[in-house]
Parts: C-alpha cells; sequence; structure tokens
C-alpha cells in the first residue's frame, strides 16, 4: 500500500489538432485537499475530464488504491468514487433537486421503478448533512449559484465518493458564500474523502490546500506543500517567467476623453456606472463573475439596450441600438467567448478577419478575394497568427490563436475604441504576452482600451486605471499605480447583506 | 494541392455523378421514352415550381431557419391571382397582387421569427402554414379559380420553338453542320417556364456567392450571435430573406397554375418539403450556414430525371417519392459515416505517434 | 448558500409553473365561449365526444412529447401510420373468412355474414411492432448518423409511404376484408358507457405517465433533452435515449394507425398525410419545449384536447354559413396565440424578476 490513494502517471490526451495533455502526472494521499493551478489552458479540465473518465488517455495509467484501473467510462469514475463539480455546473435546469442529485442511481424498487419519495427524503438528509435548506423539490433552475453548487456537492455526496474534484468552485460567490464553501470542503476533508481542487484564487489554495500541483502548456511543472512555497514562486511557475517581465510597460500618451458614461443602468443587471475611457488609456473593468461588467460593455457596443443614463462619444451623447451602430462609430467588441461570440469556427482565417469590414474590399458589387486575402494576410503576418495560411480553419487554430484572430476582426474595420472581454481567457503564455504587446502598440497608436479581466495581476500590471465592480455598480476606481492585488479583491467582494 | 483537393471534394460533384449515372441507368432501361428532350419537356412538371420555391428555401435554411407556410403562402398567392382577374382587374394587375400577398406573408413570418425568437421558426411557419392555407379555404370554399388569359395557359405548355420560332427550321440552320442543328433543337425544346426559372438562377449566384451582401447570409447562418457581434443588422436580414421567401413562393405558385390552369385551395398542398428536400439534397444544411446555388440547380436536375425516368418504369408517384426519400437520407448519411471514418483514423494515427514517443524513453 | 428566500408567487406565475392550470383556464374559457353561442354543446355526451375524438391524436401526442423531451421531431408520423395499418390490414385481409350464421334479431331468423380473421389484439401488435421498426430507423439515422431529425424524418415520410403503396399494391384494404373485431373496436362502448378508444388513451396515458414518472429510461429522455453533455458526464448513453424516444414514437403511430383505420373502415395508403403538424401543435400548447428537456404529459393531454375542443366547438359557433370554410384559420390563429402569449408571458415574468433584482 503506497501513500497515496490516486496516482497518475504519464498521463497523454491527444485531440484531433491538438495535444490536450502531455506526459502529465498527480498524485493524492486520502484526507487531503490538492490544489491544481496553472493557467487557462494549461490541461486542468482536460486532465479532470481523464479523471472521470469523460475523454480516454491516449497514454500513462491510473492508479487507485494500488490498483490499476481503466477509466474508460463515467460511469467507472463513479463506481471508483470519484465526483467532479463542473466549472460550467453540469446540471438539469428543467428538473428538480432530488433529481439532479439522483439522477443516474435514483431510489429504485425491485420493479426497478424510481421511489419518489424516498429519494428526496435522501436528497433532504444528503443537503441537512451540508447545513442547507433546499427544498428537494425545487426546480434547479430557480436556484442561486451557491445553491446549485451545493446541490452539485449533494450530487457527489450521494455516490459515496471519496475523491471530490472541485472546478473553480468560488469563481460567482462572495466571500461569504466562499467562506461557507470553505467549511464544508473541510468538513469533508475530516471525513475522510480527498479533494483536488482547482482555482484561479490563491486566497482558495492558501485557505485549504495542503499541497499544490502546477500544469503549463500541457506539461506537469511540479508539486510542493503550500507552505513550503511563496507567492511569487508559484506565479514563476504557472506563466513560465517572472511578472514583471511579463507585462510589456507602456508608455502611451493619455489624451482625450473618447467615451464616458454617465449613469448607465439596465433595470437588473447594472445601475449607475459611470466612468471615462481616454485616447492611449488601457482602463479595467473588474469585479468577480456576475458583477454585471460583461453586461455593461454590451450595452455599451449596442447589443443589448440600457434603461437608463447616457453614453457619451467624443463628448456628444448618442444612443447606440445595434453593435452596427456601434462599429460605424469605431466600437468594436472582443466577446468574452470567442467560439460562440468572436468566430466562425469552419470559417478560413481570412474569411474571419474580412467579415465586419467585408464591403471595404469589394470591386463594384463584388468581393474580391485578392484584397480579402491581402487583408488577412496582413494581419496573420502582424499579428503572429500561427497557421500554415490564411485558409485555415479558425477550428484548427490553438486558443491564443483564435484570439489575435477575433482582435485582427477588430482591426480589420475602423474602430478607435476596443472593447476587450477577458482577453487572455484560455490562451496559451506566449500568446498572452504577445496580445499584451498588441495592446500596448495600439495604445501608443491612439486607441482606447476597454478591458475586463479577472486575473488581477493582469488587471494591476496592463491598465491605467481601475474600475472595480460589485454586485451590478460601481464599488470604486482607482488608478493603477496605486493598486494592489487585495485592494481590488477586496473592492470586488460583495458587502453581505443582513439574512 | 489542398486547394484541388477542395474542388474534388465539392458536393457538387456527387450530384452531377449521380445525375449521369441516373440518366444513363433510365436511358439504357427505356431508350425510346427516355430522352434528353422528353426530359426537357417533363421540367415543366419536376422543375419549375418547386424550383422557385427550393431557392426560398435555400434562403432560409442558410439562415438556419425553417419555413413550412411556403407552399400556403403560393397557394394564397395564386388565389388572389385569380380572384383579382376574375373580379375584372387587369391580368398585370393580378399577377402584382399575387406577388404582393407573397411577400406579405413572407414578412409576416420574418417578423414572428425575429420577434419572438425563443419560438422555432418550425412552430411559427407551421401556423401560420395552417393560417394562409385557412384564409385560401375561406376565399375559395370548395370552388376553384381558373379562365386565365390564353398566354398565361400557353406560359405552362410553349416550349421555345411554339413560342418564337418559325414553323420550318430555317434554311440556314437546315444547311449547316449536325452539331448547329442539334443545338437549334435542343434551344426549341426548352419549354418558356424553365427559361424563366433558369433566368433567375445567375443573380441569385452572384448575390449569394459573390457580393459582401451573400456572404453576411452565411455568416448569419452559421453563428448568429457572431454575425450580430460582427456588425450585422440579423433581424434586418431575416425579415428581408423571408419576405423574399414568400414572393418566390408567390411565383412558384403563379407558375404552377399556369400549368394546371385552375387553383383550387389546395393549391401547392406538400410542396414545403418538396422545396426542403431539393434544398437538403442541394447541400443546404437545416442548421445553417450551408448550401449553394449550384447545387440547388443541380439537385433539380438531378430530381427531375430521377422522377422522370421513374414515372415512366413504374408510373406511380409514390414509388418517386420513396426513391426521392432514400436519396436525400443516403447523401446527407454518407458523408457524416466519411466523416466519423475519417476523424477515427486520424486519432488512431495520432495516438499511434504518441505511443512512438513515448516508448523510446 | 442557506438563503432561500421565499418570495411571493404571483398569479401569473403560478400559472406559468403549472401551465396545466392555464390550460385548464383556456380550455374552460373556450368551452364556455362555445356553449354561450350553442348551450347544447355543455353536455356530457358531446364532452365525451370529444374526448374520444381527440384520443387518438393524444396518443401520438404522447410519442411526440418522448421525441421532442430529447430534442428531436418526427414528422414521419403520417407516414408511419399508413405504413403498419397497412401491414396489419394485409395480413388481416389475407386471413380473412366469411361464415354466413342464421341468428334471431328482433324475433326474425337472418342470415349474419360473419368476418373473422387474425384476432385483434395479434393485429394491434403487428402494427405497433412495425411502427416501432420505422422509428427504430429514424432513431439510428438520427443518433448515430448523425442526420438532423428534420432531414430524417422528411425522408423516411417519403420512404414509409412508398413502403405502404408497395405492400398494398396501391389497393386500400376497405371494410369487405376487415374482421368484425377489427371494425368494431373503436367503436365499443361497453365499459361504463365510455367508448374504447378514450379508454386506449386514457392506458397509454397512465403506462406513459409510470414509465416517465418513475423509470430510468424515461426520467432520463429529460436529461437527455435538458444538458446532454451533462447526461453523457454522468454516464447516460444520450444515443440509446434518442433511439428509444423514437421507437417509442413510432410503436405508438402504429397503435394510433390501427385507431384511425378502423374508425374509417379504410385503410389506404395515404391515411391522415398532414397530421403531424396538429401533433406537434398539441405539444407546444401543452408546454413541450421545441429544444428539449421540458415538458409534462398532463400538460400534452390538456393541449391536445384544446385542440379537440377547437375542431368540435368551432361548427357550434355557426360563425358564418360554413364553419369549416373557417376551421382552418381559426385553428392556425389559435395555435399561434396559444405559442406567442406563452412566450409574453415569460418575458413579461423574466422583467419582472430583473425588477426585483436589488443592485
Amino acid at each position: 500500500m503506497s501513500e497515496y490513494l490516486l496516482e497518475m502517471r504519464n498521463i497523454t490526451k491527444i485531440f484531433p489538432g491538438v495535444r490536450a495533455l502531455d506526459n502529465v502526472s498527480f498524485t493524492l494521499k486520502k484526507g487531503e485537499i490538492h490544489a491544481l493551478m496553472g493557467e487557462n489552458g494549461a490541461g486542468k479540465s482536460t486532465f479532470i475530464k481523464v479523471l472521470t473518465g469523460v475523454h480516454r488517455p491516449d497514454g500513462g495509467e491510473i492508479i487507485l488504491d494500488g490498483k490499476k484501473i481503466e477509466m474508460h467510462d463515467p460511469l467507472v469514475a463513479a463506481k471508483h468514487g470519484i465526483a467532479a463539480i463542473y466549472q460550467h455546473l453540469a446540471l438539469y435546469p428543467d428538473l428538480t433537486v432530488a433529481e439532479n442529485i439522483f439522477m443516474g442511481h435514483e431510489k429504485m424498487t425491485k420493479m426497478k421503478s424510481i421511489k419518489w419519495r424516498e429519494t428526496n427524503n435522501a436528497a433532504r438528509e444528503l443537503l441537512d448533512s451540508l447545513g442547507s435548506n433546499i427544498s428537494p423539490t425545487d426546480r434547479m433552475g430557480s436556484l442561486s449559484v451557491a445553491q446549485q453548487q451545493l446541490v452539485e456537492i449533494a450530487k457527489a455526496l450521494s455516490q459515496n465518493m471519496q475523491i471530490l474534484i472541485m472546478d473553480e468552485p468560488t469563481a460567482a460567490l462572495s466571500r461569504r458564500e466562499s467562506e461557507e464553501l470553505y467549511a464544508i470542503a473541510s468538513k469533508l476533508r475530516d471525513r475522510g474523502i480527498s479533494i483536488i481542487l482547482i482555482s484561479h484564487r490563491f486566497e482558495d489554495m492558501y485557505n485549504l490546500a495542503d499541497r499544490v500541483t502546477v500544469f503549463r502548456d500541457a506539461q506537469y511543472i511540479g508539486t510542493w506543500d503550500v507552505n513550503g512555497i511563496d507567492n511569487a514562486t508559484l506565479v514563476k511557475h504557472m506563466v513560465g517567467r517572472s511578472i514583471d517581465q511579463f507585462f510589456p510597460k507602456g508608455n502611451a500618451k493619455i489624451g482625450e476623453t473618447l467615451l464616458e458614461v454617465k449613469n448607465l443602468s439596465r433595470t437588473g443587471y447594472f445601475a449607475d456606472v459611470s466612468f471615462k475611457l481616454h485616447e492611449g488609456e488601457i482602463l479595467c473593468l473588474t469585479g468577480l463573475v456576475g458583477a454585471g461588467r460583461t453586461e455593461v460593455v454590451e450595452t455599451i457596443s449596442g447589443i443589448t439596450k440600457p434603461t437608463g443614463g447616457e453614453i457619451l462619444f467624443k463628448g456628444k451623447p448618442v444612443r447606440i441600438q445595434s453593435p452596427n451602430q456601434a462599429m460605424k462609430m469605431g466600437i468594436g467588441l472582443l466577446p468574452e467567448d470567442r467560439q460562440k461570440q468572436g468566430l466562425f469556427l469552419p470559417w478560413s482565417i481570412m474569411d474571419n478577419i474580412t467579415l465586419p469590414a467585408i464591403d471595404r474590399f469589394a470591386s463594384g458589387i463584388f468581393r474580391s478575394g485578392k484584397r480579402e486575402r491581402a487583408e488577412g494576410e496582413k494581419y496573420k503576418d502582424a499579428l503572429r497568427i500561427r497557421a500554415t495560411s490564411v485558409d485555415d480553419t479558425a477550428s484548427s487554430l490553438s486558443g491564443g490563436n483564435q484570439q489575435k484572430v477575433v482582435v485582427s476582426k477588430l482591426l480589420s474595420g475602423s474602430n478607435r475604441i476596443l472593447i476587450l472581454d477577458e482577453p487572455t481567457k484560455g490562451v496559451d503564455v506566449g500568446s498572452k504576452a504577445q496580445i499584451y504587446e498588441i495592446m500596448r502598440n495600439l495604445t501608443e497608436q491612439g486607441f482606447g482600451i476597454l478591458m475586463i479581466s479577472s486575473e488581477l495581476p493582469e488587471v494591476i500590471n496592463m491598465s491605467d486605471n481601475i474600475v472595480v465592480m460589485r454586485e451590478g455598480r460601481v464599488s470604486t476606481i482607482i488608478p493603477a499605480s496605486e493598486a494592489t492585488q487585495e485592494s481590488v479583491l477586496s473592492a470586488g467582494m460583495p458587502l453581505e447583506k443582513q439574512a | 494541392m489542398k486547394t484541388i483537393k477542395k474542388i474534388f471534394l465539392r458536393w457538387e460533384w456527387l450530384l452531377i455523378l449521380l445525375t449521369v449515372g441516373v440518366f444513363f441507368f433510365f436511358n439504357d432501361l427505356n431508350p425510346k421514352a427516355y430522352t434528353l428532350p422528353k426530359l426537357m419537356g417533363q421540367t415543366r412538371v419536376y422543375m419549375v415550381d418547386v424550383g422557385f420555391m427550393a431557392l426560398g428555401a435555400l434562403l432560409i435554411l442558410l439562415l438556419g431557419d425553417i419555413d413550412i407556410s411556403v407552399a400556403s403562402t403560393a397557394g394564397l398567392a395564386a388565389t388572389i391571382m385569380g380572384i383579382t382577374y376574375r373580379a375584372g382587374a387587369p391580368f398585370w394587375l393580378a399577377l402584382i397582387a399575387a406577388v404582393a400577398v407573397g411577400a406579405v406573408c413572407g414578412l409576416i413570418n420574418g417578423l414572428l421569427v425575429t420577434g419572438f425568437k425563443e419560438l422555432f421558426p418550425m412552430i411559427i411557419t407551421l401556423s401560420t402554414q395552417t393560417i394562409y392555407r385557412g384564409i385560401n379555404y375561406i376565399i375559395l370554399k370548395d370552388k376553384s379559380v381558373g379562365s386565365f388569359p390564353e398566354w398565361f395557359g400557353n406560359l405552362g405548355y410553349d416550349t421555345v420553338r411554339d413560342a418564337w420560332f418559325a414553323e420550318e427550321m430555317p434554311g440556314w440552320v437546315a444547311g449547316s453542320p449536325e452539331w448547329i442543328q442539334w443545338i437549334y433543337n435542343f434551344v426549341g425544346d426548352f419549354p418558356v417556364m424553365l427559361l424563366c426559372l433558369l433566368a433567375v438562377f445567375p443573380f441569385f449566384f452572384v448575390w449569394i456567392h459573390k457580393t459582401p451582401g451573400g456572404k453576411r447570409i452565411f455568416a448569419t447562418g452559421e453563428n448568429i450571435v457572431t454575425a450580430r457581434y460582427s456588425g450585422i443588422r440579423t433581424d434586418r436580414m431575416k425579415i428581408t430573406l423571408f419576405t423574399l421567401n414568400g414572393i418566390l413562393a408567390a411565383v412558384g405558385g403563379i407558375f404552377l397554375a399556369a400549368r394546371t390552369g385552375a387553383v383550387k385551395y389546395t393549391h401547392a398542398n406538400g410542396y414545403e418539403m418538396q422545396a426542403i428536400a431539393v434544398a437538403v439534397l442541394g447541400g443546404a444544411s437545416t442548421a445553417g450556414g450551408k448550401g449553394s446555388v449550384v447545387g440547388i440547380l443541380l439537385s433539380l436536375i438531378l430530381m427531375t430525371c430521377l422522377k422522370n425516368g421513374l414515372n415512366i418504369v413504374y408510373n406511380d408517384s409514390f414509388i418517386m417519392n420513396l426513391s426521392v426519400g432514400a436519396l436525400l437520407i443516403l447523401v446527407v448519411l454518407l458523408p457524416n459515416i466519411g466523416q466519423y471514418i475519417s476523424d477515427y483514423w486520424r486519432v488512431l494515427k495520432r495516438r499511434k505517434e504518441a505511443a512512438q514517443k513515448a516508448s523510446p524513453k | 448558500m442557506n438563503g432561500s428566500k421565499k418570495r411571493k408567487t404571483s398569479f401569473l406565475e403560478m400559472f406559468i409553473k403549472n401551465r396545466e392550470l392555464g390550460l385548464i383556464a383556456i380550455l374552460i374559457i373556450l368551452i364556455g365561449v362555445v356553449t354561450l353561442r350553442t348551450p347544447a354543446f355543455l353536455t356530457g355526451e358531446k364532452m365525451l365526444f370529444i374526448v374520444e375524438d381527440t384520443a387518438t391524436m393524444a396518443i401520438l401526442a404522447f410519442g411526440m412529447m418522448c421525441v421532442m423531451l430529447v430534442g428531436s421531431i418526427d414528422i414521419s408520423i403520417s407516414g408511419i401510420m399508413a405504413f403498419s395499418a397497412m401491414a396489419a390490414g394485409i395480413i388481416m385481409k389475407n386471413n380473412i373468412s366469411v361464415t354466413e350464421v342464421t341468428q334471431i334479431v328482433d324475433g326474425v331468423e337472418k342470415i349474419v355474414k360473419v368476418r373473422e380473421s387474425v384476432p385483434l389484439i395479434y393485429l394491434l401488435l403487428i402494427a405497433m411492432a412495425v411502427g416501432a421498426g420505422c422509428g427504430l430507423v429514424n432513431g439510428l439515422i438520427i443518433a448515430y448518423g448523425n442526420v438532423l431529425p428534420i432531414v430524417t424524418t422528411l425522408g423516411m415520410q417519403y420512404i414509409i409511404y412508398g413502403l405502404a403503396h408497395i405492400i398494398s399494391d396501391g389497393q386500400a384494404v376497405y371494410k369487405k376484408d376487415m374482421s368484425a373485431a377489427f371494425t368494431e373496436f373503436t367503436r365499443d362502448f361497453s365499459f361504463l358507457g365510455i367508448n374504447s378508444k378514450t379508454w386506449i388513451m386514457l392506458l397509454v396515458f397512465a403506462v406513459m405517465f409510470i414509465f416517465i414518472t418513475f423509470f430510468r429510461s424515461g426520467r432520463h429522455l429529460y436529461a437527455v433533452g435538458s444538458n446532454p453533455e451533462a447526461a453523457e458526464m454522468r454516464g447516460i448513453n444520450v444515443r440509446r435515449s434518442k433511439l428509444l424516444a423514437h421507437v417509442i414514437m413510432g410503436a405508438l403511430a402504429g397503435l394510433a394507425g390501427m385507431m384511425f383505420a378502423s374508425h374509417d373502415n379504410k385503410i389506404t395508403q395515404d391515411l391522415k398525410t398532414g397530421y403531424e403538424m396538429y401533433v406537434i401543435a398539441a405539444c407546444v400548447i401543452g408546454g413541450v419545449s421545441v429544444t428539449g428537456g421540458a415538458g409534462k404529459i398532463t400538460g400534452v393531454l390538456l393541449g391536445a384536447l384544446t385542440i379537440g375542443v377547437i375542431n368540435n366547438g368551432l361548427p357550434m359557433l355557426r360563425l358564418t354559413g360554413n364553419a369549416e370554410f373557417w376551421k382552418k384559420l381559426i385553428q392556425g390563429l389559435l395555435i399561434l396565440a396559444a405559442v406567442v402569449s406563452n412566450a409574453a408571458i415569460q418575458r413579461t415574468i423574466q422583467k419582472r424578476n430583473l425588477k426585483g433584482r436589488n443592485l
């Protein structure tokens, strides 16, 4: 019997087009909380899917309790007591809480029919043991994110698990909700359950974890005791170089006001949002996921309509009714979800880049393939998009290169204001640095950039001013030079309402 | 190399290959009844009216939507044409009225589809189908309307020879080499209706495949969110295309009336599925963003060859439809299976590579 | 985490949460309107007749619900009905034996022809098996061939009608070739004075209700449609669920085909063309989501009844000389009104919820 409950050795996973895991290893002791860290796209999610049997590894072995196991099916993982709570909660919004907990292993009669009363009671007990009063017969879709997460934990508990994987569990939680989650996690550890915790928040790791493992670019970097490693070293391992090398310094001149929003509101999403964006400035909008950041920029770029307040473009009040109109004014948006909102995945790089300003490349009424190609080539070279030709499909590119294509789309138009919603999410380290460089170059040319970001190092090191949002309102605006990670984080944490 | 491969892997080749195969199969089976000139005559039945609707279906499928109400629109438009003319209006006015009704029907669909995005175009057009057919029923009851001007009736039957050529072959043709005579006869066999249909194809081809506007249609169908984020006015586009689809349906309904000579309230019943089938066979996907105008034309030709052949051999519309259905499914299924196999091989190959890479260590 | 606030549920929300309540209200209003115009409408007999008349549509709608739950659709059901009824009909025709029996009717001796054939239950099972086979093919192409449901079933519609034609050689099956048991089974009022079609429908309803509420594979239909990826991760076989839904649809279409055939005393190869649209409409009115994952069987039953009341109530409204001509238009308008109003209510509720969020 080894000291480890779970050992994963030399795991490799290959998808058509990309090597998602390259010889990674991982160990987990019984009753420990083990943090798994790494940038977006480092392979954490794939690793979890291999461990839970969703993906079948192309190489390597999984040893559980000293026995080698074949994990080829989610059911096998469940049988071995491995359960996961995913980043995008895997739930059925139209079904009840109890059903969500017991889907796939409901309490059955001898006739193989479901015993609803017992199922509901069992759900009740599980939720009680977690100290929650959610009703088992509520519709899942009507619960808050924190409650849904709790249901997911209950779901995992219902399967007699010994290993629980939590993927970004606190990303959308308030501070108090996070603390409650920490308490539950500790309680589970004390019951002898091992937890693999994936998180971007160092706070989560320091609060909970015993050991930490870092992945970078689909590779295993190392494992350390949490107490034996300092923050800077850890970050260096994660991004591959130290922070001050990583973020290019800007020397753009801050010019006139390009865009001003005054008391902008949209019922139910955000209220009284005011800030100014200047030429040559990078203004960062930060705060927790769900604080209304994306909704604000969607309103500015004409995707949704505001219910109050005004937008001033170069000092003049404007009403932006559609993205089309926003683009005509020179406001371009890089959306949060580049695959679903930014790209036509089956299309070529060239077609993607030229679409927003396609009329410009036409001669007469006809499209000109030659000019479109020239435009595509221009940006492929300028932004160093790594592809064999501009005819490659967007889906064949890595996350970072996909993001560069979306940036090209913005630049190919005549935009002066760029709104970048999480521009480096899911982007590899190399491309990330390039994107930062591009941003710096653009500001030097007089572009105004409004960036949404959750990654605090990025927020502090890239922006000139920081707007922190909290529950739909602007909590504070601070110059980046005065900001620290702690001050930004605490400004974004929701004030607890009296329960 | 890659582009050459791409050109040869195009859907259109499959259709051409099938068409040639079908033609020679039936030609061999029935050399007398199944000839090119006779086939040409049959295009009136199998190609023209459904062709207009299939072009409309292509537009809607490109958007990723579906329109079940086209046949009802066609029927209603033809009815309006009939009663306007019967009421004493000049025939040109009746035609305009018919097209206008088609446009209005399409516009209503477009407004509903864009106004209620949470509802599905299929459900919306399902109900407008019943509504349009219902209005038609109220207008016509169980009667029919007909006795159109003579030229309109002729439109349904005339060939180019009937309409414009002299009785006798002109001397300069008769004296020319045989191949010129063959061309002369070939052109002469063209039904006038078919010419009308073919006349709109170049316009659609240029618009859909060669202009920025066409590219925007593909973009909208491929991913409507990205399209909107990229500055395309997707709502306006949808409304426009649905309206155009209504107009095309009306034109199809008018040509059908020219062929049948009278309009009943069941006019063009079932054409919506035929139009969609032609468009899908022509390479359009109901998921949106795929399809080609050339594909529609080839698919129409293939359908005509197949249906006419089957009709001669079996003289039976059910067998005809059965073959069309089987063709439809096979043609859509085969590439999927091909894709599945090629994906499987690719992953297998990479796994082998990975194993080789891992073993020396 | 334990801040589950109980908000006051408004009248509007109650209706949305319990769509069935809203449907019942619509039904009552519809019946009320017709009754105002024609008091004779509101009789037990008439109501029972409406249920009887809607029974077959409801059975089809139960099947369509399964298919729509997994996010699929089947527009080949009228073909399946024709084909399976025809298959059973031909077996019946080939085994028919007519015997002349002397019977005493009203005290007078009469010679009565008694037509006998394969037992009815076998015929029904054959039709359902044939239907299930068609559904299986649909399901295989959709789930394992990755062809879009609407394309698949559109093609299959043509194919199945063609098959019905081939096996029948273009001949319809008439009453003379039908066994008495078959022609009478939908006209039987012997049990509690309620028509057998209603009983069959209630039986199917009960079976489907139990299947979909108490059985794993039934619940999985919801899971698959609600969140296919999550279902896959929890080890639910998504493809098999889709296949199952289509097989159920096919089998029920086989049964419905036999009921129509018996009711019409005739089996033709174009039995009930275009009927799929009514069935889909019944499901949508009944609250089944076209994207899958949501919908209740009671709602579907009420949806079918709503269409039944419209069909039967319209002539009673005596709007114009001949209501028959108006029927189609009003049907269409009502279906559109039902779906659009539902969307509108959802929107109002959403707006109110947004306003309720304090920022």
